[in-house]
């Protein structure tokens, strides 16, 4: 029947096609047959086309139903589950053959996890903070903006009467609150027949605030509510406050509490405690026209260039009215409250969604949340590294078992779901254990991690949500490769034995992943000590001042300081052994941030300076207790009011003078200031953290605004001091409360952040590298037992102990090497971006690099060292034997 | 034997396989049709009457020899059961009776 091949290309095909896409399996053949014998005949009977037509007729009244029908099996088809129980039962006693390899892989899954779990719901916290307000996207807070020839300078601060002027003329702004920060203010609480019951505690906030702040953000009542507070002398607190005063929170109600020992208030509503992802904690809040007792001016009626960082003012917009727009508007509104500074100040509105992420406003940084994420990916990775390694080693142990599968009749299909579904045994263990490990990460972060930085866990659905889909992440990871390189073993040679370490699973993949797991390491440790030394170096860099066995103590919040009252607080102090020096200021030890901007005229000139100099208040002792140095002049005479000053260097290079003694002698002018003359000019000091560049500055005696006493001890006796200053303290201030704070302790404060961020990185590269060390020690162990007999046989050719070692260690030496080569460059770049945050920074010495480079090196040979010294020294005799 | 209702196509296609016995397959059975009724057969109806026979349980059909033609593929056979035969002698003796009700007068 050779007639029939030339025939068979003018078969239509597509008609062929769709038959076969259609027909039951079963009846294929026997239609394709009978349609191809017909085709021949026709053709020869009816020519080509005829033929092909009755073919393409043939096949279109082949497609019917009764004809699609499968057959079915006569014999029951087996279900997907079946062999569940034979694969169950396989990874359980796999499992506990190799109890080591198992319980490697499930704890340094359960770290890699629950530490990745740990960090997610960190960043979550920060991402979530204060979004529990129904009106979230409508809200806004105005900021003030100065600009100056260094750049814009922004701060959270508001002029007081800035609410009062915006309230009435911006139909757009729904609702608009001000509200003055207030911290750790007194609570005395009248108690019949006894002194009042004082309470104070650092971590109670207050705040005066405008009752339309209760309307922008959501509070519950628990009784009473906000109307009231309109009025003077009103205040609500939080429930944990009133039990705190009261020991309950039912008939609070019109009771009198008294704040900071001059503000009679009168409770008009408590409010359920919120939670911990807020940034508006105030525990107590007093209506905001009892500013007017606190400053002895109105709010309203004060000037519009003064500035104070914790007054804020918050505001609700409408739905069309955005920050875009008030910008806008901005410049009118500058030019009419604030005439004289159009130029250089600015109100912008930000959305307060951006606020608990802006550093600049005492936000977290995104960038530190992003790296901490980073790390979080980096301890999955790693973990998904061991496991992949660990599994595709041992696959080979399981040759036999997949050959017999395979011969039986196994599907690669099912040989790869088999070792998932093992993987997914493993996974799930190691999930138990990481929500372990989770919780008690959360709770040593409730005691080591505080302020902006501070994490509680809440429980919410898209927690567990995202537990899945790590989990499930986790699983493909690590399990698709093994399961793979499992289902593709050669069923005969793995019964025959032979499968070589090459074959199952690439040694060139292990060797990648293991340099992948050096390397991830390797950037972390040079990570962690970049940060290490950055945070020491600003801890023990000479800040310009003297800073040990001083401690400040502040004094009332009064507009006015009582000069007398200070004068006998003075004597007492000094009189006491333990003190050597006692200082007033405005604001403590020096670095502390606490000055106020302004404007002056200098001398002669007939134009205020363009620049926005710092004033700071202080006695003529300070000086001398700070030890801070002149470089002319001399320090400032005792005296109550402003009649000299001292300018720091900078300032004095602002002003146009390179010679400080030109400066000295001439005269400053500010305005509700007697003229001062400059009698000194002090070498510059930091006046703030170290990210800060020094600013102009100017220091001058006004006794009145002092708030803080700085006294110097004599001896060690640090608790003998503190109680005999804190009766002589409580002598002359009857009604407030004695708060000391040393000036070291304080300096640390300042770069909490970076500090939280340096525990966080420890504690996580420590997770990361016990985890590398982990996979390391069960690849060696694994790799040992492999090459039992080639070692057997060295040592009977008379390899030494010492060259059995190196063969194993050159290796791993090798393969951190290269990861080192990869690591470096990267980590080099990261942490020079990190340090530009920094005025004040280390540089990055090789020093660094060697280290991090011989740290992995020593740790990589100790692990391996552990079981290849076991190797060397084993007997021969024993290994070779076992055939 | 009641039951089993022979269609018209079901019938002749019937025929056609007893005709064909021994070398009854599918195109087989086209050709025996196309041959004494001088008509064109769709393959798949003749396909799905033989089906439905077989259900009837009026043909049987087994895997003949391995023949080179077909590429070694077997062909499947059919043959008439002895339900068949007498289906089909049923219906013959059905219409038989009919042709003999016709009155002497219609048809001369």
């Amino acid at each position: 029947m050779n007639q029939s091949q030339p025939n068979r290309e003018k078969l239509p095909r597509w008609a062929t096609w769709m038959l076969r896409r259609v027909c039951a399996d079963h009846l294929l053949d026997e239609f394709e047959d009978d349609l191809n014998e017909l085709f021949q005949q026709r053709v020869e009977l009816l020519g080509v086309r005829k033929a092909r037509l009755r073919y393409i007729r043939d096949v279109a009244s082949l497609i019917r139903p009764s004809l699609m029908k499968q057959k079915t099996n006569q014999y029951p088809n087996p279900s997907h589950t079946d062999m569940l129980q034979n694969y169950l039962k396989i990874a359980w006693r796999n499992l506990r053959k190799n109890r080591a390899y198992a319980f490697i892989n499930i704890t340094g899954l359960a770290l890699g996890i629950g530490c990745a779990l740990l960090i997610f719901a960190l960043v979550r916290f920060h991402y979530q903070t204060d979004r529990q307000h129904h009106n979230y996207e409508r809200i806004y807070q105005f900021t003030s903006r100065f600009a100056s020839p260094n750049g814009d300078f922004n701060i959270q601060g508001i002029p007081y009467p800035f609410g009062q002027a915006v309230r009435n003329d911006y139909p757009g702004i729904e609702r608009i609150a001000m509200l003055e920060e207030w911290y750790s203010p007194l609570v005395a609480v009248p108690v019949a027949n006894q002194a009042d019951k004082k309470i104070k505690d650092k971590s109670h906030n207050g705040a005066f605030v405008e009752p339309a702040y209760f309307q922008i953000f959501d509070y519950t009542w628990l009784a009473g509510g906000p109307q009231d507070l309109s009025q003077p002398g009103t205040v609500v607190m939080s429930a944990e406050m009133a039990r705190k005063c009261f020991g309950t929170t039912t008939n609070v109600i019109g009771r009198i509490v008294r704040l900071d020992a001059r503000i009679q208030a009168r409770i008009v509503g408590v409010f359920a405690d919120y939670r911990d992802d807020t940034d508006l904690a105030y525990s107590i809040m007093a209506s905001w026209s009892s500013l007017k007792e606190q400053m002895n001016v109105r709010p309203e009626d004060q000037p519009f260039d003064n500035t104070n960082g914790s007054t804020h003012c918050y505001a609700l917009f409408n739905e069309n009215f955005t920050a875009a727009d008030w910008n806008q508007q901005l410049l009118s509104f500058v030019r009419k409250n604030n005439p004289k500074k159009v130029k250089a100040t600015s109100y912008p509105a930000i959305p307060f969604s951006t606020m608990h992420l802006s550093p600049e406003y005492g936000g977290v940084s995104k960038g530190l949340l992003l790296s901490l994420m980073l790390i979080g990916l980096l301890l999955i990775g790693t973990a998904s590294i061991n496991f992949v390694n660990l599994a595709t080693a041992q696959a080979l142990n399981r040759a036999r078992e997949v050959g017999v599968r395979k011969v039986l009749g196994s599907t690669k299909a099912q040989l790869f779901w088999q070792f998932m579904g093992e993987t997914t045994v493993i996974v799930l263990v190691a999930v138990v254990l990481a929500v372990g490990i989770f919780r008690y990460g959360q709770t040593l972060a409730q005691t080591y991690l505080h302020g902006p930085f501070r994490f509680t866990f809440y429980f919410s659905s898209s927690v567990l949500g995202w537990m899945a889909l790590l989990v499930v992440a986790v699983i493909l990871l690590a399990g698709l490769y093994p399961a793979l390189v499992v289902a593709g073993l050669r069923p005969v040679m793995a019964l025959a034995g032979r499968l070589t370490t090459r074959q199952a699973g690439g040694f060139s993949l292990r060797r990648g992943l293991i340099v992948t797991q050096f390397a991830i390491s390797q950037m972390l440790i040079i990570g962690l000590i970049v940060v290490a030394n950055q945070l020491s170096y600003v801890q023990t860099k000479d800040l310009g001042f003297k800073k040990d066995a001083i401690l400040t103590v502040s004094l009332p919040n009064l507009p006015a300081q009582d000069i007398s009252k200070m004068r006998t607080f003075r004597n007492l102090a000094t009189a006491l052994p333990d003190v050597s020096q006692m200082s007033y200021s405005m604001g403590g030890p020096p670095q502390s941030g606490m000055s106020s901007q302004t404007m002056v005229r200098f001398d002669s000139r007939p134009n205020e300076e363009p620049y926005n100099p710092q004033q700071t208040w202080i006695d003529a002792d300070y000086v001398g207790l700070y030890g801070l140095k002149l470089v002319a002049g001399r320090t400032l005479q005792p005296s109550d009011t402003a009649r000299e000053a001292l300018i720091n260097e900078t300032f004095m290079h602002r002003l146009g003078f390179t010679q400080p003694e030109d400066v000295v002698g001439k005269l400053l002018y500010k305005r509700d200031l007697a003229p001062m003359e400059i009698v000194g000019v002090l070498k510059d000091y930091n006046q703030s953290n170290l990210k800060e560049r020094i600013s102009p500055l100017f220091l001058t005696t006004l006794a009145t605004g002092f708030y803080s006493a700085s006294i110097q001890l004599r001896s060690n006796n640090y608790s003998r001091a503190l109680t005999q200053l804190e009766k002589a303290y409580n002598q002359v201030y009857t009604d407030n409360f004695f708060e000391p704070s040393f000036v070291d302790d304080q300096i640390q404060q300042a770069y909490q952040q970076e500090q939280t961020m340096g525990s966080l990185i420890n504690f996580f590269t420590g997770i990361a590298l016990l985890i590398g060390c982990m996979g390391l020690y069960g690849l060696v162990l694994f790799m040992v037992v492999q090459r039992t007999k080639e070692v057997g046989v060295r040592k009977v050719l008379g390899a030494s102990v010492t060259s059995i070692l190196w063969m194993f260690s050159w290796e791993f030496i090798r393969l951190v090497g290269i990861a080192f080569v990869v690591s470096a460059p990267v980590a080099w770049w990261v942490m020079n971006n990190w340090l530009a945050n920094f005025e004040y920074k280390i540089s990055i010495s090789p020093t660094i690099f060697v280290g991090a480079l011989l740290a992995t090196v020593v740790v990589a040979l100790l692990t391996v060292s552990f079981q290849s010294v076991k190797a060397a020294l084993m007997n021969p005799v024993k290994s070779l034997r076992s055939e | 034997m009641k039951g089993t209702y022979l269609g018209e196509f079901e019938e002749v296609v019937l025929l056609a396989v007893a005709i064909r016995t021994g070398d009854a397959y599918g195109a087989a059975v086209v050709n025996e049709i196309e041959q004494q009724l001088g008509r064109a057969v769709n393959l798949g109806a003749v396909h799905t009457a033989l089906h439905r026979l077989e259900e009837k349980g009026l043909v049987k059909s087994e895997l003949g020899g391995v023949t080179a033609e077909r590429g070694g593929r077997r062909k499947r056979l059919y043959v008439v059961t002895v339900l068949g035969r007498r289906a089909l002698e049923e219906v013959r003796q059905l219409r038989n009776q009919m042709w003999n009700t016709i009155p002497n007068i219609a048809w001369s």
